[in-house]
């Protein structure tokens, strides 16, 4: 008995320890994957979106905001009286009945019909209470100044995977910072597989995007981007830019572009427009040039401003070249300071050739001139300059002047600023501070790209550049009481390998005010019909801007 | 023999007492759940308000909006600024 009663509770006892091994296989060992499988049969994943962050000026409003709009889709399955619902639908989505009538006969569960649909329409729609259509909410872009800054801020449009993507712009460099993190959720569906139009769970928590906050002034933006359209009206010109910063820190307070692209329906755009030229597209600088070579003979200390010029009683020959004035006047030992003020490119090759190849090319290189200032803009271009053995005695009496190379306006205005900010070169910058999902603040601090010329040299050419503007020729234009120092450009466009004499690139740069400066300046006008001349055409838009922003600084004129 | 029937006892004590903190338990939760729910929709409602209001404050507090409801209400750009960066003359101030 006992041998028997032992076996029994010996077999029991084993096929106990069995089972509890299966039960702890299937509820510890394969409890996720098991999980899983039965969450796919009453539901599937779906991706939940986080909210983009916003894009901020400087004073907290939103350039580039988010809005709520829906994806109308429908079951087919569900859709008894499809003619009806197709004639009705097409009403309120502006599609045409036959493209909802297939959609409607789709051997499907789910027919997206139309994303992006407003909200007051989507209400309207769902009065009607008609079977088999559904609703799901979308985030998209809202720009309530329109396309104030659009080549700035860049687009949002769709990546392969149909998920939302910056390009261009500040929406392109920042994207992964601008995206945040998405997350997903089960769709539930019944036995039959259809979905039921409702969502049950999220597994995980949407990382929302990080909003930034810009250095752009928006009323400075909105002033540039007036005086720009208006200018360019004027003018009768191809179109223009304006980029704006502070020198004391490369904060960006505005750029503006025309023509330009509305962001929320930039597919009606030719492509060409959503690239911000003041970035991306290289141009001879011409006589604005004149400043930062002038700049770096003083500092070199191969001239001095009262050093006159032995060369400029003619034209200049170089290489079977010969170089003339703009207005082919010309004036025996001119003085460095009115070669600035006459614009004078024969004084500009005595610098230049006093300079020598090799000094010139090392101060261009620490102006960051043939190198990228690293703004941080999608779509930056940069053309190095040529190695030095490449350099004829021509090439560098043509870049005393600023013709004969080629860089981006940026490049410009970011080495140009160097002389406002007593020879500091900062970086460029668009974005002051990111805000986390979480309320954190990273502040971006100001960079110091380096010291091309001293604080006395900077000193000096802010003079000299003042008086450019007191007595130039872009004289007439400035806004009185103000010391503003500046100075005008007109460069010729090169086409199929010479200079077209009636189309040129009109620019001016410059600070103010001049002793403490608050923003530095650059004003281009393409081909402008009006005149060929900076002085006449980019220099009023200039001072135009300069007035207004100087009101809005409250700066009184002295 | 008096054992195990104080255990037996323990354990159907334990089972109803358990069983009856779970059913008040889920009394609770089930009422409380509904008051959840009610004002998780009431968020959602009031969140999607707040989100559509902003977007019209956005829009109508813009610069560009601004300027133009100035422009079609007869508002031109001052031509000539004054700045007053110097004490008025004594006279003047009188």
């Amino acid at each position: 008995m006992i041998w028997r009663y032992r076996f029994s509770l010996f077999f029991l006892i084993f096929f106990l320890l069995l089972v509890i091994l299966r039960l702890f296989y299937w509820q510890v060992v394969k409890a996720g994957e098991l999980s899983d499988l039965g969450r796919l049969q009453y539901g599937k994943y779906v991706n939940v979106m986080p909210k983009r962050g916003e894009i901020k000026a400087s004073d907290g409003f939103s350039l580039a905001a988010n809005k709520i709009n829906y994806l109308v889709f429908a079951n087919p399955k569900e859709i008894k009286d499809k003619e009806k619902n197709a004639l009705l639908l097409s009403s309120f989505l502006e599609l045409d009945t036959a493209s909802i009538s297939a959609a409607f006969e789709k051997d499907l569960f789910w027919v997206p019909l139309k994303g992006e649909v407003e909200d007051s329409v989507k209400s309207e729609i769902k009065r009607l209470n008609l079977d088999g259509i559904g609703f799901e909410q979308q985030f998209s872009r809202l720009y309530p100044e329109s396309s104030m800054a659009a080549s700035l801020l860049g687009f949002v449009g769709k990546d392969e995977n149909g998920e939302q993507k910056g390009y261009y712009g500040i929406e392109g460099f920042y994207n992964r910072q601008l995206k945040g993190r998405s997350s997903f959720a089960v769709q539930i569906h019944d036995a039959f597989g259809r979905p039921v139009l409702a969502r049950s769970s999220q597994d995980t928590s949407p990382v929302e995007g990080r909003d930034l906050i810009l250095n752009i002034d928006r009323s400075i933006q909105f002033i540039a981007e007036k005086a720009l359209k208006d200018g360019i009206e004027r003018y009768k010109a191809e179109g223009g830019m304006v980029g704006i910063i502070n020198p004391k820190t490369g904060g960006v307070l505005a750029m503006a572009t025309f023509p330009s692209f509305d962001p929320r329906d930039y597919s009606s755009y030719s492509s060409n427009l959503f690239k911000n030229p003041f970035i991306s597209s290289l141009y001879e600088p011409g006589s604005t040039f004149k400043s930062l070579i002038m700049s770096s003979a003083l500092d070199a200390g191969v001239v001095e401003p009262q050093t006159k010029c032995n060369i400029c009683s003619g034209p200049v020959s170089i290489g079977g070249y010969q170089i003339k004035t703009w207005n082919d006047k010309y004036s025996s030992n001119i003085t460095m300071i009115d070669v600035i003020k006459n614009s004078d490119n024969t004084g500009m090759v005595f610098a230049g050739k006093s300079l020598g190849l090799e000094k010139l090319l090392k101060y261009l290189d620490s102006f960051g001139i043939g190198s990228q200032t690293g703004i941080d803009l999608e779509g930056e271009i940069y053309q190095p300059l040529k190695p030095i053995a490449n350099w004829y005695a021509i090439d560098l009496a043509t870049a005393s002047f600023g013709q004969g190379i080629s860089i981006t306006p940026i490049e410009l205005l970011s080495a140009f600023s160097a002389i406002a900010n007593q020879g500091k070169r900062m970086e460029p910058h668009v974005v002051s501070k990111i805000k986390t999902s979480k309320n954190q603040t990273i502040q971006i601090e100001p960079k110091l790209l380096g010291k091309p010329i001293s604080e006395k040299t900077a000193k000096v050419m802010t003079e000299i550049l003042v008086n450019a503007v007191d007595k130039g020729e872009a004289k007439w234009a400035k806004p009185k009481g103000y010391r503003i120092a500046g100075k005008t450009g007109t460069a010729q466009i090169p086409i199929a390998g010479h200079y077209d004499a009636d189309k040129t690139i009109a620019s001016f740069i410059g600070f103010a005010p001049a002793d403490d400066p608050k923003f530095a300046m650059l004003v281009i006008v393409d081909r402008p019909q009006t005149s060929i001349y900076g002085s006449e055409t980019a220099a009023p838009i200039f001072f135009d801007i300069a007035q207004k922003i100087l009101s809005y600084y409250e700066i009184p004129p002295q | 023999m008096k054992k195990p029937f104080y255990i037996l006892s323990f354990l159907i004590v334990t089972i109803v007492i358990l069983s009856l903190v779970q059913i008040a338990l889920f009394n609770r939760i089930s009422t409380r759940g509904t008051l959840l729910s009610t004002l998780q929709t009431k968020i959602e409602v009031l969140e999607h308000e707040n989100y559509l209001l902003s977007e019209k404050l956005l829009i109508k507090s813009s610069l560009t909006s601004i300027a133009s409801n100035a422009a079609e209400l007869g508002f031109v750009n001052s031509k000539n600024e004054i700045s007053l960066n110097s004490p008025l003359p004594l006279s003047l101030r009188q």
